[in-house]
């Protein structure tokens, strides 16, 4: 295998890119998903025999004969009784809210349609959001209909039995523990809520901890160390020219996410400066596994986690730090910190060095130093306090150390009480806080799902969603907003400042609560009606943001010893469940992750040497051995992945999460203990000798490059991908454009509008916060894992990712692929019903009712972006898919109140694509209509008032979409431009009409050159393939040679 | 060894096969039937008047007592539903008017009890259709194009076949259609005809020029109605 890849690569055809190790051995498995519409098994039925398929036919015929004579049953209307002042039924309200995930504030617009939030965008005025949102905001939404939230409160009876209790039995039950909150102990999730903070006040006695179980307190601890506080370090990457980023997520995992996307993006929006005169900034990383920012880095080196300490001490030492112990450096490393250093040098203030969750505090010592050495602290990093931090008012000490101190003080408690964090799955396995929960008299939990923890607490009370209640939150620079409700709580669940107010025996409402904090904190001494709802409708409270702290001189910084590390050590990583409270997500469990494209499971990721030095290979279930702690995980070898560290997402494996989340994927946090809180230093891993399917959708929907095999060389890659350098003096850099010939009587859009969309692959980070925004606004539903390894999961937009192996680097890039709306689209040629047609304003249409379900038209779309219904997945749970709708109990009726009720819910049997959200298109028809009628004008549909569901979650604002015929817009700008292509258009003459803008990185001339082959000596080669060479590389000239492919695919073990 | 006999048909098959070619040419009978009974009006529900939980009278309120189509069904200009009126709506007058009727009982348990009055709908389109009231009652279409004379209904009943073809034959030709925009809820308006016209001619120029002025260029591509 290894062969494999680098024979692909040395032969050179210029820029090589794989979607994964299946494609460079081209494995039967790989060819399938590229040769059939859908691979073997999506078009059967799984799971049924065929005895089943004809007992549920028989049944279907017989079932047929009662419907009624009217041709669809009566429905009924149910008007208001007390119509609501300013409510208009049909027409959605937007509502400026807020919600809080692990401390951290966003400013969120909820949709609602009828009293029902059916969508959550960003905040177009709040510092963090800005309008944009991440995966897990998009997701909430969800969480809010999920079947499986607590809907009761429960207690134990006399027996220890968990019967359902009321809020008056906790009430009467609480009454047992002081008002002042004497023998109280407390452990919360992480929350910097100004009201949350003020009812603490009233519980004077109640000894209060804080847990995480991800988060980047060992940022805070390393702050204390140095400068005697434990202050937050914002990083302003926008300010930056060189950004660091050291075992950190910036654009996927982390929670101000969105800030550090938008952020950086400033720093490349090349299209923004047509003259090309703009600069761009270069992002360095160092980290343990291959993340998504390692996939955007312009510099990469993946390192084991115990040597992410040596590299990061080394550049300190290099730049005139202190000198550390031990930091001896792998020579091919020394190059890279030389260069680094060099480049941090030069730019002095304009660069931020970054450490994220996953490094130590040491590690987070010495980005921080450096900062200080380099004069960034003030330009692009900035500190802050947080007053509301419950362990403030103590000795602070880190999350990694609050659960111990937890345990101890639960050991003398009179009652407990946990609000929200789920400690008896997340806590480090040595700490046994089960036990400690079973001895605990009185347990109090209060969170949204009868969770692990809630099992064995005494009192579980349901805690509500923050679109069901009152609440206030902090952003990062601690600007305020108010969490405001839109809709009463679904289960009769309280919010956390209720319960508190519950148990200083005050029992006021959330409202009032939050009002008074207001006038008491953040409104103090200008608190009034006016500008109460001024902060609830802005969705901020304006002036609430508090300075950044000025720091001295940071203490002398003491030589730490270097972390030992073994011959295979495993990290801990977060994908997008977070800390696993998002497990019951569906949405979320089926989003392909970013660099692995896993749906449904979490998997060991290992680099391809380390697997094959032990045999194993993707699938394989292995046991990773910690001590005497084993652990059964399933292998995934992901290209790019540092030789000598595994890595295991956190929050799978869970017990009690709900029907989506329970049982998948392996549980990380059972070899976690205090001591290996970030990593462990050395694991041994056995093969089982058993297997477990990996949904992983990277090789579905490849595009075939290949076409002709003799063409090969010919096409193009279908990402261009050049260098700063190169954009600067042709910035076409590879891009092809055409001017062709038609068969068609073309459209010629003289009038009205012709829509466009332009994706920016040099902004796009691969988030992934697209594929909800379009799953929440276009009513697309979940599959589960057996029909994603069937090929038919349904997202409508799916991000492309794509390896490229040269020399020792592995880099990726995403690519979003959706319905380009061809021109000359290959799918309404074929359509038998004419159930695909093109509108008068370029769309591509896709008629469901009129669709017979031929999939004529999939077959015959050559970018792979048309979903089939083959199952009435909306409605239903996965479970009972295969069972006829007559046959079905109705099961799915909370989940219905999310959908759009703008978009058709489809059935089974319809063929489905990206509409460019026809509905939002079509919306801003109506409303400018309307408009125009007040002024008798025929205004045509402004640039920027119609943004698609993807464009508007886009953090960096990678995606423009706009009218073609409006030389002002911005997309025709993006189109225009040199380095804008389309898909694959060159070849098939498809004339798509979503374009890309070439992905172009900023490295250094002479570090990593391989990677970064120009752009001219590229095209060569390929030209020289195909003219002069007559007898190409073997693997180019017989890619369908079954006897190479067989052998190279058998599996690796016969490789080595 | 004696060769199998080949498999022949037996003779009564030839029976079978005249029984069968008759058989295949009711194919296209049923099928023609099938499609007969999808265009017929009763199929198409023309002529549905379900009862109503409240005897409500359209011809009462709207024709003699004059009450426009907006005061109950007041969302219609500036949403894509028409508003069913609230409770509250009723029990504007209704506190004075007949308070005490039989009738109206379940009007008064509604109101005390906030649950709705559970009307049956009469207008059902299919799901997937997306039909907006104010783009067309903004644009000149009267509620009585698609109601017909719900101002004479003491029961409301479906008038119009409310199929695609009939959707479309409006948004061919809107000029048929088409009258001031504040004549939208009149439904006995007329246009004036002038000498010599008739009331076709008259309604098809008073069409074509409103069709100019308020901008109307009705959309036949599929998305128009179906997202």
């Amino acid at each position: 295998m290894a062969n494999k890849l680098t024979n692909g690569t040395t032969h050179g055809t210029g820029k090589k890119y794989f979607r994964s190790l299946d494609e460079v051995a081209q494995t039967p498995r790989f060819k399938e998903f590229l040769e059939r519409e859908f691979p073997v098994g999506a078009s059967e039925w799984l799971g049924a025999s065929r005895r089943t398929v004809l007992k549920i036919l028989g049944a279907s015929a017989a079932l047929a004969g009662l419907a009624s004579c009217r041709r669809w049953p009566a429905e009924q209307l149910a008007p208001y009784a007390h119509r609501p002042a300013n409510r208009s039924d049909g027409v959605p309200v937007h509502y400026a809210t807020a919600t809080e995930i692990g401390g951290v504030g966003i400013g969120l617009v909820a949709k609602s349609y009828d009293g029902r939030p059916t969508k959550i965008e960003g905040n177009v005025n709040h510092p963090l959001s800005a309008g944009a949102s991440s995966t897990l905001i998009q997701a909430s939404v969800l969480d809010l209909y999920d079947p499986d939230r607590s809907r009761n409160l429960y207690s134990h009876d006399k027996s220890g039995k968990s019967i359902i209790a009321t809020w008056d039995e906790f009430i009467q039950a609480s009454e047992k523990i002081p008002a002042d909150g004497n023998g109280l102990v407390v452990l919360s999730e992480a929350s910097r809520s100004p009201s949350i903070a003020a009812l603490r006040k009233k519980l004077p006695q109640a000894k209060w901890f804080e847990y995480e179980a991800v988060s980047t307190d060992a940022q805070r601890a390393a702050a204390k160390k140095l400068y005697g506080r434990p202050l937050r370090a914002v990083p302003s990457i926008d300010k930056a020219q060189v950004v660091v980023a050291v075992e950190a997520d910036l654009f996927a995992g982390d929670l101000d996410c969105i800030k550090y996307s938008r952020d950086f993006a400033a720093g490349r929006k090349l299209h923004a400066s047509p003259d090309r005169s703009s600069t761009m900034n270069r992002l360095w990383c160092i980290e343990s596994t291959f993340s998504n920012t390692g996939a955007n880095a312009d510099h990469r080196r993946g390192v084991k986690p115990s040597e992410v300490f040596t590299v990061a001490g080394a550049l300190l030492q290099t730049l005139g730090g202190t000198p550390l112990e031990s930091t001896k450096l792998d020579p091919s490393l020394r190059d890279f910190v030389q260069k680094l250093a060099a480049d941090l040098e030069a730019h002095k203030g304009q660069s931020v060095l970054i450490a994220g969750a996953r490094a130590s505090a040491d590690v987070h010592a010495i980005t921080a130093s450096l900062n200080e050495l380099l004069g960034n602290v003030g330009k692009t990093v900035h500190y802050y306090a947080d007053p509301e931090d419950p362990r403030s008012d103590t000795d602070w000490t880190p999350h990694s150390q609050q659960l111990q101190a937890f345990n101890d003080a639960a050991t003398t408690a009179d009652a407990l009480l946990i609000i929200g964090a789920n400690i008896a799955y997340t806590a480090p396995s040595d700490l046994k806080i089960p036990e400690t929960l079973a001895k605990a008299k009185l347990s109090i939990h209060l969170g949204t799902h009868r969770d692990e923890t809630a099992r064995l607490c005494t009192w579980h009370l349901p805690q509500a969603h923050y679109l069901e209640a009152w609440g206030d939150v902090r952003t990062f620079d601690s600007t305020v907003s108010i969490t405001q409700p839109l809709i009463e709580p679904i289960f009769g669940a309280k919010s956390t400042i209720e319960i508190l107010s519950i148990l200083s025996r005050e029992k006021k409402s959330g409202y009032d609560i939050v009002r008074e904090t207001a006038a008491a904190d953040y409104l103090a001494g200008r608190f009034s009606e006016w500008n109460w709802k001024k902060s609830l409708f802005d969705g901020l409270v304006a002036g609430s943001a508090r300075a950044p702290e000025t720091i001295g001189k940071s203490d002398a910084f003491t030589i730490l010893p270097a972390p030992s590390g073994g011959d295979l050590e495993l990290t801990f990583i977060t994908d997008k469940l977070h800390d696993g409270r998002y497990a019951n997500n569906g949405w979320l469990m089926e989003l392909p992750d970013p660099m692995t494209r896993l749906t449904w499971d979490n998997a060991l990721l290992i680099s391809e040497a380390d697997a094959k030095k032990r045999g194993i290979w993707n699938n394989e279930i292995v046991t990773i051995t910690v001590g005497s702690t084993n652990l059964d995980a399933t292998i995934f070898v992901l290209p790019g992945q540092p030789v000598g560290s595994v890595a295991l997402a956190l929050g799978y494996g869970r017990t009690s999460a709900g029907s989506v989340g329970n049982a998948v994927g392996t549980n990380a946090y059972l070899l976690r203990t205090s001591s290996n809180y970030l990593y462990i230093p050395q694991v041994t891993l056995a093969s089982t000798g058993r297997k477990n399917d990996l949904a992983s959708v990277q090789d579905h929907n490849v595009i075939d490059a290949v076409g002709a095999k003799r063409k090969k060389a010919l096409i193009p890659e279908l990402v261009v991908e050049g260098t700063f350098a190169d954009y600067v003096h042709k910035p076409a850099l590879g891009t092809r454009k055409v001017v062709s010939l038609s068969m068609f009587n073309e459209h010629k859009y003289d009038q009205g509008h012709k829509w466009g969309l332009a994706i920016d692959l040099t902004t796009c980070t691969g988030c992934s916060a697209c594929v909800i925004a379009c799953q929440a606004e276009n009513n697309i539903p979940i599959v589960g894992k057996r029909q994603v390894l069937g090929g038919r999961e349904m997202h409508w937009l799916r991000i492309d990712r794509y390896f490229k192996h040269e020399g020792d680097h592995t880099q990726a890039l995403h690519q979003p692929v959706m319905c380009f709306h061809c021109e000359n689209a290959p799918c309404e040629e074929v359509c038998p019903v004419a159930a695909t047609t093109h509108s008068d304003e370029g769309l591509n249409m896709m008629t469901y009712n009129r669709c017979i379900g031929t999939r004529y038209c999939s077959n015959n779309c050559p970018y792979k972006v048309r979903r089939f219904n083959f199952f009435d997945f909306n409605s239903g749970t996965i479970e009972n898919q295969y069972i006829p709708n007559l046959l079905r109990a109705e099961k799915s009726e909370l989940i219905h109140m999310q959908k759009n009720p703008e978009v058709t819910v489809r059935s089974r049997g319809v063929m489905e694509k990206c509409s460019y959200c026809v509905q939002r298109i079509e919306g801003a028809r109506i409303k400018l209509r309307a408009e125009n009628r007040a002024t008798a004008n025929d205004a045509r549909i402004a640039d920027g008032s119609i943004q698609t569901a993807c464009q508007q979650s886009c953090p960096t604002g990678a995606i423009v979409f706009g009218d073609l015929n409006d030389p002002h817009a911005r997309v025709t700008k993006l189109h225009a431009l040199a380095q804008s292509y389309g898909l694959l258009d060159p070849e098939l003459n498809t004339k798509p009409r979503t374009q890309f803008l070439a992905k172009v990185r900023n490295p250094l001339p002479d570090l990593d050159a391989e990677l970064y082959r120009s752009e001219d000596e590229a095209e060569g080669f390929y030209w020289q393939h195909t003219e002069h060479s007559a007898t190409p590389p073997a693997e180019h000239s017989h890619p369908d040679d079954h006897s190479h492919s067989a052998s190279s695919a058998s599996t690796p073990h016969s490789a080595h | 060894m004696e060769a199998k006999p080949l498999f022949i048909f037996p003779k009564w098959s030839n029976k079978l096969t005249l029984g069968l070619l008759l058989f295949l040419h009711t194919i296209p009978l049923y099928a023609g039937a099938l499609v007969a009974y999808g265009l017929d009006p009763v199929a198409l529900n023309v002529g549905y008047a379900p009862q109503q939980p409240i005897p409500y009278s359209h011809a009462l309120h709207a024709g003699q007592l004059g009450i426009d189509c907006r005061y109950c069904h007041n969302t219609v200009e500036n949403s894509s539903f028409a508003a069913i009126p609230p409770t509250d709506t009723c029990i504007n007058c209704h506190k004075g008017i007949r308070p005490n009727s039989e009738k109206l009982k379940p009007m008064w348990e509604s109101f005390n009890s906030g649950k709705p009055i559970p009307w049956v709908k009469v207008h059902d389109l299919p799901d997937y259709v997306y039909f907006n009231h104010s783009a067309h009652v903004g644009s000149g279409v009267s509620c009585v194009e698609c109601h017909g004379q719900v101002n004479h209904m003491e029961v409301v009943a479906q008038v119009k076949p409310l199929n695609m073809g009939w959707c479309l034959e409006c948004h061919r030709g809107p000029e048929t259609y088409l009258r001031p925009r504040d004549k939208v809820t009149q439904l006995d308006w007329q246009p004036t005809i002038p000498a010599g016209k008739t009331l076709k001619q008259a309604q098809q120029e008073l069409g074509a020029k409103l069709k100019n002025d308020y901008h109307v260029q009705p959309n036949v591509d599929c998305i128009t109605c179906h997202r």
